[in-house]
């Protein structure tokens, strides 16, 4: 028995995992159904290390010297198993003799590094949560609702059919929406699972509508089919443009790209382990992996541009709008947008590989971010960075992880982020310079955002919390929500101070912490390019020599330097004065107004045929209805008169009635 | 000459004389004996029918027996109606009994 025959189960497992907690995990007592979830997943997560190690066998191997050389013709050095693509196929759908849609699974070197990672992640997320959540209401629920997540976005990424990526792909977004609302007591988050599920269909009818389109035109739902030569030809380039551009409007949903970004931030509503496995290795990671999948329809059609442009305008907008935010959380929201900004413009700059390296580093030092933050908002009882006092004292394994994760997302190396971003900022250099530059301005934000929350956070003793005015916190009333409804972080209590997190929570940190410092490597130039030389895209990896990188590693580098230095600067000294003028501060809390255009104009919209329609039902056909009803009224008027009471009356209608009929010929 | 004409105009009679009785008369029982009019004047029809047409055929004397029995069974369920209408409302008129004008 091989890892690939077994790979059905890595997906199969979460999901009778998901079945077993959601029927008996409330008569499970204490903390028994989150390791029992832990423990599923952990069997998966060996499963798909196993299979990870398999394909690494199987995939051909590469010369490296000859493809730094440029010359790929000679650089095949192990020529990949001769079932390589691995794929498992079973019937479904099949009836009466038709084919169906065959359910397949398809492994190549992509699925199964992302596979790994998503099992990993998960496995770790799960025992995070597992001390986390302790103490929550529907305790076994959560653990429940994770496991399906889990168990879609293994699905999704296994399988080989767009229609079962879509099946995948749907569960997902219900899971997000039960998890990111999972405290529903709290008005916001009944409005933050509302928005992200809404903003999200809104753009999954993108992936349908190509889907389907796609079969109309070649006739199956099967991936590998699509990157066929015979396939593309039968494809015209404007057909190809139109399905690759939906199918991404897809991916710009799920993995929250301007401008449908609007969900993410509000889904930090959910508990953190949530934001950790929505938006660092699930979810959004779908959206970039979607996308790598149509690359085939994206190039032929000469879209790739918009993907670039989307990913650059995304990765920019979001990281200068994120020092403007208090909230540790919401914080790490917008640095995931932005960085998702990166792997599209890397799938657009023809950065296929890096964009994906970027997705695996980025999973792991953003999970681990997330879940160090969910450790942080656990010692010190609030989610503001101001009112958090001194935690480098309080709670050092936090902040030794932390620290490591907002290194790797800085992109200093040796740290993760730092290879995968700069080979992504080198592919953009290549192709297209001013989305570089870009690049290079998110990257200097980027590094100023996470210094400054980490000064503020870990340094800085507790103050009072310059941005309680906040749009959020003060009620957001474009979004329905009242200052009485839209509860402000408690501060925490006079005189609390912060406490180190359990064993569960540090094990899930730095277990993180230790992939976050390994992963970059495996992609890296010192290393071979391991990840690189496994998952390319086309006929044989494209490599740069290290000593062309080496510009862009040390453009990179300084200018992370830049940013944590003037983060450093500004905020080490005296964390509390205003260093933007208020109206810059007040726009960029408020997302430059993009959410109330959206509710206000796009809300209108969308309310205007409802008003007509309302108008029509109530006039029309209300009146219609009551017309009726006011009909007999108005006969029974007239006709109450002939109910006399006297059946002598009664007898002469009688009489009447007869001789109507007599002289009508009733014979 | 007694033809069927003269039985038939008789019945007619006896029917107009019954309707007027069922449509004018106030009191019950007098609207009783006015349907005993009525179903006499189409036992009658009935019968000399029967008797002129086809004696051989027991047809038209059946429907004139049933008629009677028919009419007897009639007259009692009316009479027990009224004395509960007289016990209730005292009188045996129709006005007494209007309550359920629309």
């Amino acid at each position: 028995m091989s890892y690939v025959e077994l790979s059905y189960w890595i997906p199969l497992l979460p999901a009778l995992g998901f079945v077993l907690l959601i029927l008996f995990g409330r008569s499970l007592p204490g903390r028994s159904s989150g390791w029992i979830a832990t423990a599923v997943m952990a069997v998966a997560a060996v499963l798909a290390l196993g299979l990870l190690r398999d394909v690494i066998l199987a995939a051909p191997g590469w010369n490296l010297a000859a493809l730094l050389g440029g010359n790929h013709g000679e650089a095949l050095a192990k020529a990949g198993s001769p079932d390589f693509p691995f794929r498992l196929e079973w019937t479904w759908l099949a009836i009466r003799g038709e084919a169906g849609i065959p359910l397949v699974i398809y492994i190549d070197a992509l699925a199964a590094v992302v596979t790994a990672m998503v099992a990993l992640a998960s496995l770790f997320i799960h025992l995070f949560s597992i001390g986390y959540m302790h103490g929550e209401e529907r305790y076994s629920t959560f653990f429940a609702y994770l496991q399906l997540f889990s168990a879609a976005m293994l699905a999704f990424v296994l399988a080989g059919n767009f229609f079962h990526s879509l099946l995948a792909w749907e569960v997902m977004g219900l899971m997000s929406y039960l998890l990111i609302g999972f405290l529903y007591k709290k008005k916001t988050a009944q409005q933050a699972q509302k928005k992200a599920f809404i903003t999200t269909k809104l753009a999954d009818l993108g992936f349908m509508l190509g889907l389907f389109w796609l079969y109309l035109l070649i006739g199956n739902f099967d991936l590998a089919d699509l990157a066929s030569e015979q396939t593309l030809a039968m494809i015209g380039t404007g057909a190809a443009a139109a399905v690759g551009l939906l199918v991404f409007v897809a991916a710009m949903g799920k993995s929250a790209q301007f401008p449908l970004h609007v969900w993410l931030l509000d889904a930090m509503e959910g508990p953190t382990p949530v934001s950790a496995m929505i938006h660092a290795a699930t979810m959004v990671a779908a959206g970039v992996y979607l996308t790598g999948r149509f690359y085939p329809l994206l190039i032929h059609g000469e879209v790739l541009w918009v993907v670039a442009w989307v990913g650059a305008i995304t990765a920019l907008f979001a990281a200068v709008l994120a020092p403007a935010f208090a909230d540790v959380k919401k914080i790490l929201a917008w640095s995931t947008v932005s960085q998702l900004g990166y792997m599209f413009l890397g799938l657009g700059v023809f950065g296929w590989a890096a964009a994906m390296f970027h997705l695996l580093a980025h999973a792991f030092f953003k999970a681990l971010l997330f879940l160090g933050s969910g450790s942080m908002i656990h010692g010190a009882k609030t989610q503001d960075i101001f009112e958090m006092d001194r935690l480098k004292k309080y709670m050092p394994w936090t902040y030794w992880t932390f620290l490591i994760g907002a290194l790797a997302l800085m992109g200093i190396p040796p740290f993760a982020g730092f290879w995968s971003k700069d080979l992504i900022l080198h592919a953009a250099e290549e192709h297209a310079r001013f989305l570089w530059l870009v690049g290079l301005v998110a990257a200097f934000f980027t590094a100023f955002y996470t210094t400054r929350m980490i000064v503020i956070a870990f340094h800085k003793p507790r103050t009072a919390s310059p941005w309680k005015a906040a749009a959020w916190t003060q009620g957001a009333p474009w979004l329905n929500l009242g200052p009485d409804e839209a509860e402000p972080d408690p501060s925490p209590p006079e005189g609390h101070h912060p406490h180190e997190s359990g064993a569960e929570m540090i094990t899930a940190l730095v277990a993180l912490a230790v992939l976050s410092l390994l992963v970059g490597f495996w992609g890296s130039p010192l290393f071979g390019y391991g990840l690189l030389t496994l998952v390319y895209w086309g006929e044989a990896p494209e490599l740069l020599p290290a000593a062309k990188l080496m510009g862009g590693y040390v453009t990179g580098t300084l200018v992370a330097l830049a940013g944590a230095g003037l983060a450093v600067y500004w905020y080490a000294a005296d964390p509390l004065r205003q260093r933007a003028p208020l109206w810059l501060t007040q726009a960029l809390q408020r997302r430059l107004y993009l959410d109330e255009f959206y509710y206000r104009v796009l809300g209108a919209l969308a309310q205007a045929p409802t008003y007509a329609l309302e108008l029509f039902d109530r006039y029309v056909v209300d009146g219609l209805v009551d017309l009726v009803g006011y009909l007999s009224l108005v006969a029974s008027s007239f006709l109450r008169h002939l109910q006399s009471g006297r059946f002598a009356v009664y007898a002469l209608y009688m009489l009447l009635g007869a001789l109507a009929l007599y002289v009508g010929g009733v014979r | 000459m007694v033809t069927l004409g003269h039985f038939l105009l008789l019945s007619g009679l006896l029917m107009a004389i019954g309707l007027y009785g069922v449509l004018t008369r106030r009191n019950l029982i007098a609207v009783l004996m006015s349907v005993e009019i009525l179903l006499n004047a189409a036992a009658l029809a009935f019968a000399s029918v029967a008797a002129f047409r086809d004696p051989s055929l027991f047809a038209g004397q059946v429907f004139a027996l049933f008629i009677i029995v028919v009419a007897a069974a009639e007259l009692s369920i009316g009479f027990a109606i009224l004395l509960n209408v007289y016990r209730t409302h005292g009188a045996v008129t129709d006005d007494a009994i209007s309550e359920m004008r629309g």
